[in-house]
């Protein structure tokens, strides 16, 4: 560490600059709504733009202090993916159809396209998100997305699930270490040993509720499934919360960029209150309020979320960023990746 | 002449400064911001669509953005030199509730139409198109792996099997299939209990508890008449192509925002399954009650053999519209009404 970061850490504490949501769930629909509708009458080709209208939407409406964030895909790039993407799984279900000795030969090829894919869903991602002007960037390679999403998840299963906390702290290390915001790298601070201390509350909480559960089938008559659906579905999904409100709070809180630092404060009873309404409403409106759900679990997090500033916001540079071609991040979004932190 | 207020980002460092774009009727942009002044042409300066409220970045030649939320203005000078008709009137469309409700109600009962008919219709067609190989290809290997996992070895005497034998020799004769040969397997049904079923390869397994609940070769040769009328029409191959275009229409539904919506489609999915499969099961009913009048054998056997089965099952309370096969009792009484 220079001289010079030393005294700006030592400086008097800044105040934190709080994220922000902006958007809202009308607006949201609507898009929504006229983006499924020219997806129909173009014969989905319109998907590839109506990709690029809904993130413009989320992105611009994610504001950090008085600036909010760009996402910069063309609609083309996005096209030319999910074309190619298209070809891919189509000449493998042709293929396996008449020569089922082939589906071998696929499921190695997305094996080994795997990492690759993981690589450039995260690369088109950042290279095409800005705040100020500057762009993102994300230099991870095959080799080190190869041990983070292959190699060391077959562990999982021998391991009986015991080397999950570890896999999942390297597969956020390898994200947040190859990222950039401009020529800032940012920073990882959380080892396993956090990790294990996240699933161990998690799990804890699990066994005394399935306990809990367990007293009150001994203690009262009556149908024991309704009982079960009735008790067990919100243990599950307050367990849920609670595991992604502390890996939230814990990446974010041990994330740096450059001398500057993240706060997350997120609550697990108040994230499972969220997911409990936005599932009952998605439910009752039969979809119709999804956008309204991702608004509201939008806001909430970035309410929660806060940079705390270690000088000035202003000096951020811009590096050299290439474009990237969207198949991979096609591919991603075709298997279902998703890499929320 | 418009006055824009903003901001500028000048691509080199995340500095913000505060900024006025001016658009002169000649066609030139004098940008004003707090660390100098740029004049540059309007027509060089890209403008991105309309976004709702969302602020408009203005990317100019060298990397620089110009960034203001007077969205009106902007859509003020852009009309006045002819610019931004073509992706204007998508934001027009998402600003307009009633037309959108009309749009969204138009598509609900397109999307319903497409499910309930369209895709039967465009799964038998292309199923019907390719080779009748293809289904003894989906096929291939089904046998094997029910034989590891549910059947036993039949108990039946050579002598039943031999008229049974004789009994699916006058289905199969019947039916009209392209270069594929019938099969007729017996096999002990172990957990699947009195079953029939038709393998798209060809085969039809009848299972000894099912001959064993017949009072007469008639109920048996219904039940081989309906699973034969599964494969002449293509139901496994059918029911492959309809679910494969049940996920396509799915994902290009709700593929837009995604993460929130794996529950959403699986409901509609799964209705739409166990409905395609009740249709499948209403035409091998069909094609049992046609070849049992062309061979004068009265349908109550059939009837009769179904409700042996129902009472057996004594139905499994699944209600209707979830159910993969219609119940029992129902077909049954369809069946009586065909007489």
């Amino acid at each position: 560490m220079t001289e010079g970061t030393q005294e700006a850490l030592a400086a008097a504490p800044m105040e934190p600059v709080g994220f922000r949501f902006g958007g809202n769930g009308g607006e949201l629909f609507r898009i929504w709504i006229a983006n499924l509708f020219l997806t129909i009458v173009t014969f989905g080709i319109y998907s590839a733009w109506a990709k690029v209208r809904t993130n413009r939407y989320l992105w611009a409406n994610t504001q950090l202090g008085n600036a909010g964030f760009a996402y910069l895909a063309k609609p083309i790039t996005i096209l030319k993916g999910r074309l190619l993407v298209m070809g891919f799984f189509g000449s493998y279900a042709l293929s396996t159809l008449y020569a089922p000795k082939l589906e071998i030969v696929f499921a190695l090829l997305m094996f080994g396209l795997m990492p690759w894919v993981v690589v450039r869903s995260l690369a088109f991602r950042a290279r095409n998100t800005a705040y100020r002007n500057i762009r993102f960037d994300f230099r991870g390679r095959y080799g080190e997305a190869l041990s983070a999403y292959v190699l060391r998840p077959i562990l999982i299963p021998f391991t009986l699930g015991f080397a999950l906390p570890w896999v999942l702290q390297k597969q956020k290390q390898f994200i947040v270490e190859q990222s950039r915001f401009g020529t800032s790298p940012f920073g990882f601070g959380a080892k396993a040993a956090d990790f294990y201390r996240v699933y161990a509350k998690a799990v804890g909480l699990l066994v005394l509720g399935v306990i809990l559960i367990g007293v009150v089938f001994t203690l009262f008559e009556g149908p024991r499934a309704a009982v079960a659906g009735v008790l067990g579905a919100p243990l599950y999904l307050f367990f849920f919360a609670r595991i992604s409100a502390d890996t939230s709070n814990l990446v974010f809180n041990q994330t740096s960029l450059g001398n500057h630092r993240f706060r997350s404060t997120l609550q697990a009873g108040e994230l499972f209150v969220l997911y409990l309404t936005n599932a009952l409403g998605i439910l009752l409106t039969l979809g119709i309020f999804i956008p309204w759900a991702k608004v509201r679990m939008a806001r909430y997090r970035m309410e929660r979320l806060a940079l705390l500033p270690a000088g000035d916001l202003s000096e951020f540079m811009a590096a050299q960023v290439d474009e990237v071609k969207g198949v991979g991040a096609e591919f991603g979004d075709a298997v279902g990746f998703d890499f929320g932190l | 002449m418009t006055r824009l207020r903003g901001h500028f980002f000048d691509g080199q460092t995340s500095r913000r400064r505060d900024a006025r774009l001016t658009i002169a009727a000649d066609g030139t942009a004098d940008l004003q911001h707090t660390d100098g002044s740029q004049r540059l042409r309007f027509s060089e300066i890209a403008v991105e669509p309309r976004l709702a409220d969302t602020p408009r970045r203005f990317t100019l030649p060298d990397g620089g953005v110009f960034e203001t939320t007077d969205n009106d203005a902007v859509d003020r000078a852009l009309a006045a030199v002819g610019r931004g008709r073509g992706a204007g009137w998508i934001h027009r469309l998402e600003s307009h509730w009633h037309q959108l409700a009309v749009a969204f109600v138009v598509m609900a009962i397109a999307a319903v139409s497409f499910v309930v008919w369209g895709i039967p219709s465009l799964a038998r067609t292309a199923a019907f198109a390719l080779p009748s190989t293809t289904s003894a290809a989906i096929g291939s290997g089904a046998l094997e792996a029910l034989d590891a996992t549910y059947f036993e070895p039949s108990e039946l005497t050579e002598d039943r099997r031999v008229a049974l034998r004789e009994a699916f020799a006058r289905v199969a004769a019947n039916a009209e299939l392209k270069a594929m040969s019938l099969e007729l397997v017996f096999r002990r049904g172990a957990m699947l209990g009195a079953n029939a079923l038709a393998l798209p390869s060809g085969i039809v397994v009848l299972t000894d508890e099912l001959v064993g609940l017949a009072q007469a070769d008639a109920e048996i040769e219904a039940v081989l008449a309906h699973e034969v009328g599964h494969i002449v029409h293509r139901h496994s191959l059918r029911q492959v192509i309809q679910n494969s275009l049940v996920a396509v229409a799915v994902i290009l539904l709700t593929g837009d925002l995604s993460s929130s919506t794996s529950l959403v489609a699986a409901v509609p999915t799964i209705l739409a399954k166990t409905s395609f499969s009740r249709a499948f099961e209403r035409e091998a009913d069909a094609y049992a009650v046609a070849y049992l009048s062309e061979r004068d054998i009265d349908t109550i056997h059939f009837a009769n053999l179904l409700r042996r089965m129902a009472e057996l099952a004594n139905d499994t309370g699944i209600p209707g519209f979830l159910s993969t096969h219609p119940a029992t009792k129902d077909r049954a009484q369809a069946l009586e009404n065909t007489r």
